[in-house]
């Protein structure tokens, strides 16, 4: 055999190896075999069962719109389909949706994870179980919890959006920049916070309203043809002791937390204008936070600033003529400044004594003393943090700046 | 090569975060681990570069007779097929666990055995070819997966900084230390550099830049996972970069972890390959060891599936009460006897030096 032979044969033999490195021919999936969940829903009933809903986008209906309606309004082709599973196991009901499911699930594209009510506060130690062992689950979805029913919540119509899973994602990134009235719903960052000293997680609640179930895509009925209404609000948190809900917190109290936690995008007040009878909405960015534990014998204390930046959108009263508020003058700008701040440390404040009354720790002053002070943590501490957060001592200041009137300094006078 | 032979192990299962208890000072282990690392590398090549032109077989039967230098030989020709074994096995296991869970163990490290085995019959040189074309490729990968998972880093979970001592920090830096015997290959192939006087500072060189991706690496995965969820995690460098989303466009960052680490296990394999072939030919006298590789390739294959039952044995294995006295046992005791008789041999020599007329 010559040189260039043996070359070409030993060449072949490298090429046929680094191929069947590449094929992996047991695990070969056809796309046309495989669908995959965008939004996975757990739930637990009274008998200690388990039920996974899952949302799969159809691949056999176009892109575009809600329902594709016919001529009566029968729905022809809806742009998702739902399935449920059960069984005694998170997996257990996962793997039961293989039986009436054609296409091999694959967990790998799910964005939304929500969890019912009933199971949060029973515990979610088995989801999480599942999620953080299955190989095809990445910890990036959104994670929130659902107040009301959560099938009638996947099956309506989501005004503007193909499939409630799409709209769902797109509400929850979208209303946490907006109002920052929510927790982050990122599911790394919920488990980190569980397996964390001093902490507990707030996750984001989702409440279904009463026109989810009107507004069914299964059965429209009565409202075809009508405008379709918003089927969920995002609004506060879920609060966590551990891997178990133990209340909810408002939207003002989950800003409140936001406040302390440095996660507000875009917040809002509304206060009394100093003058006259108007009220005056003002639009709030986080500026920064610092918040710093204080160690002395055995007293603990936190010092927290809030900055924020703060910009008027608009003053509202009985008529133009009332509302007029004289941005310029330096006493007005200091009143409208007080009120902010003190509207911020209210927020701050009714979240803190939810807090409390709840026995969770939300703001994880407890484990920024983990961290910044380890040593009164070993031993002022000593797994008492429940206790000493009860009547830990928090002191607030709030700095607010005005810093732009909109795009004008006054309103307009009628003469 | 021993760049990448080296830093292939942090990529592959980041053993200061998962063997001990250094949780969030797994930086500080990777620091500890760089001196002890560079210890066992002056060790072990400190002995090469005085044996320029043999072989650590070769030079073993020299200072300690056939005997005994046999069996030294046999003990580190056992922990080259054990560590490039145990390469094999945990890269398919990656693959397996996270890509292709129905494919079975055996057609995936036969056929990673098979490329190595091709490529060591082509000779050393390809091997450093290889390892000069894919070295770029394994540091850029490397250095995007650190980048990419610094979008979800938190600088808070690297805290409280050393709060718990030094022994944390050591009993993560155990595991690592142990398979700082993956410098190994150093004795067989001084002989085959073009300056084998250089031999030990280009190694020295490689500790240094593989403490780096190291130190790096535990960096990125304490910042992004946590120090709990990053103990836990049987693959830490793949499960943060999976868990991270750098931008709605920017996903699945994993593909570079697995891709870099699939490189360095390809040089990997193919130098112990080689460094295990070279030396069973050297010990039985030899001329080609080639044909060895066909058989060797089978034993490695069969030994990679049957040295571990499950992917928890090889956690288990690899804690330090059980590695440690394995590696000690395998290496360190060796060249004990190894340096014991150079000492020995280098006193005579002076003595019969100073009592010459």
């Amino acid at each position: 055999m010559s040189a260039d032979l043996r070359r070409m044969a030993m060449l072949s033999l490298i090429l046929a190896a680094v191929q069947l490195t590449a094929c992996g021919c047991w695990d070969r999936r056809e796309p046309e075999t495989v669908v995959y969940p965008t939004v996975l829903a757990f739930d637990i009933d009274d008998t200690g069962m388990y039920e996974v809903l899952a949302q799969f986008p159809s691949p056999t209906t176009r892109a575009g719109g809600a329902a594709a309606t016919q001529g009566g309004g029968a729905i022809s082709s809806l742009p998702f389909w739902l399935n449920s599973g059960r069984g005694r196991t998170p997996f257990d009901a996962f793997k039961d949706l293989a039986l009436t499911t054609s296409r091999q699930i694959t967990l790998s594209h799910v964005d939304v994870i929500l969890i019912s009510e009933r199971l949060a506060r029973a515990s979610i130690g088995a989801v999480i179980e599942l999620i953080s062992r299955h190989h095809e689950v990445r910890l990036t979805p959104q994670i929130a919890v659902v107040e009301g029913d959560m099938r009638s919540l996947l099956e309506s119509e989501f005004p503007l959006e193909p499939a409630p899973g799409v709209g769902l994602l797109r509400l929850l990134e979208l209303a946490r920049t907006e109002r920052s009235q929510i927790p982050d719903g990122n599911l790394l960052e919920k488990l980190k916070m569980i397996s964390l000293p001093g902490v507990d997680p707030m996750f984001m609640r989702i409440s279904t309203l009463s026109a989810a179930e009107s507004q069914s895509l299964i059965d429209p009925g009565s409202t075809s043809g009508q405008i379709p209404k918003p089927v969920v609000q995002i609004h506060g948190s879920a609060v966590f002791d551990g891997d178990r809900m133990v209340g909810w917190f408002d939207g003002k109290e989950s800003a409140g937390v936001n406040w302390l936690l440095g996660d507000i995008f875009k917040s809002l007040v509304v206060v009394d204008s100093p003058l006259g009878d108007s009220v005056v909405s003002i639009e709030l960015r986080q500026d920064g936070c610092r918040i710093e534990p204080r160690v002395s014998g055995d007293r603990i204390s936190i010092d927290a600033e809030v900055r924020a930046l703060a910009r008027v959108q608009g003053v509202t009263g009985p008529s133009l003529r009332s509302s007029v508020l004289h941005l310029e003058d330096p006493e007005v700008m200091e009143s409208l400044t007080r009120r902010t701040s003190q509207a911020i440390k209210h927020d701050i404040e009714i979240a803190l004594a939810k807090a409390r009354e709840l026995g969770v720790d939300v703001f994880g002053f407890g484990y920024l003393i983990y961290r910044k002070e380890p040593r009164a943590w070993n031993q002022i501490v000593q797994g008492r943090w429940d206790e000493i957060f009860a009547a830990l001592e928090v002191n607030l200041d709030v700095k607010v700046t005005i810093r732009r009137p909109g795009l004008g300094m006054e309103s307009i006078t009628p003469r | 090569m021993l760049f990448m032979m080296r830093a292939t192990v942090s990529v592959a299962v980041l053993p200061v975060l998962t063997s001990g208890e250094s949780a969030q000072d797994a930086w500080a282990s990777s620091l500890v681990v760089i001196l002890g690392t560079g210890l066992i590398v002056l060790m072990i090549g400190g002995l090469g570069v005085r044996f320029k032109e043999k072989t650590v077989i070769q030079y073993s039967i020299e200072l300690l007779g056939k005997p005994l230098g046999a069996a030294v030989s046999v003990s580190i020709l056992s922990l080259l097929l054990h560590f490039a074994a145990t390469d094999a096995r945990i890269y398919a296991e990656v693959l397996i666990s996270g890509f292709i869970p129905l494919t079975p163990l055996t057609f995936v490290v036969g056929t990673m055995v098979i490329l190595a085995a091709i490529t060591v019959y082509l000779g050393v040189e390809v091997i450093g070819r290889c390892a000069d074309v894919l070295t770029p490729l394994f540091v850029l990968f490397i250095v995007l997966g650190i980048a990419a998972g610094f979008a979800a880093f938190d600088s808070r979970m690297l805290e409280p900084v050393l709060a718990r001592g030094a022994k944390p920090v050591l009993s993560g830096a155990l595991t690592p230390l142990g398979l700082g015997g993956k410098y190994l290959p150093l004795a067989m192939l001084i002989p085959c550099t073009t300056k084998p006087s250089r031999a030990l500072a280009t190694a020295l060189v490689s500790v240094l830049l593989a403490g780096g991706v190291l130190v790096g690496l535990s960096l990125m995965v304490v910042g992004v996972l946590g120090p709990d969820l990053g103990t836990n995690a049987i693959f830490p460098f793949f499960k943060a970069l999976r868990s991270v989303r750098v931008t709605h466009l920017l996903q699945r960052a994993e593909a570079l972890a697995v891709v870099s680490w699939g490189f360095g296990v390809f040089i990997d394999l193919s130098m112990f390959l080689y460094c295990g072939s070279r030396g069973v030919s050297q010990l039985l006298g030899l001329k080609d060891g080639r044909f060895l590789l066909g058989p060797m390739a089978v034993v490695w294959v069969a030994y990679s599936m049957h040295a571990y039952e499950a992917l928890l044995d090889i956690s288990a294995f690899h804690q330090p009460r059980t590695f440690l006295p394995f590696v000690a046992a395998t290496m360190l005791v060796p060249y004990i006897f190894l340096w014991t008789a150079y000492g020995i041999r280098t006193l005579k020599a002076r003595r019969d030096r100073g009592r010459q007329p």
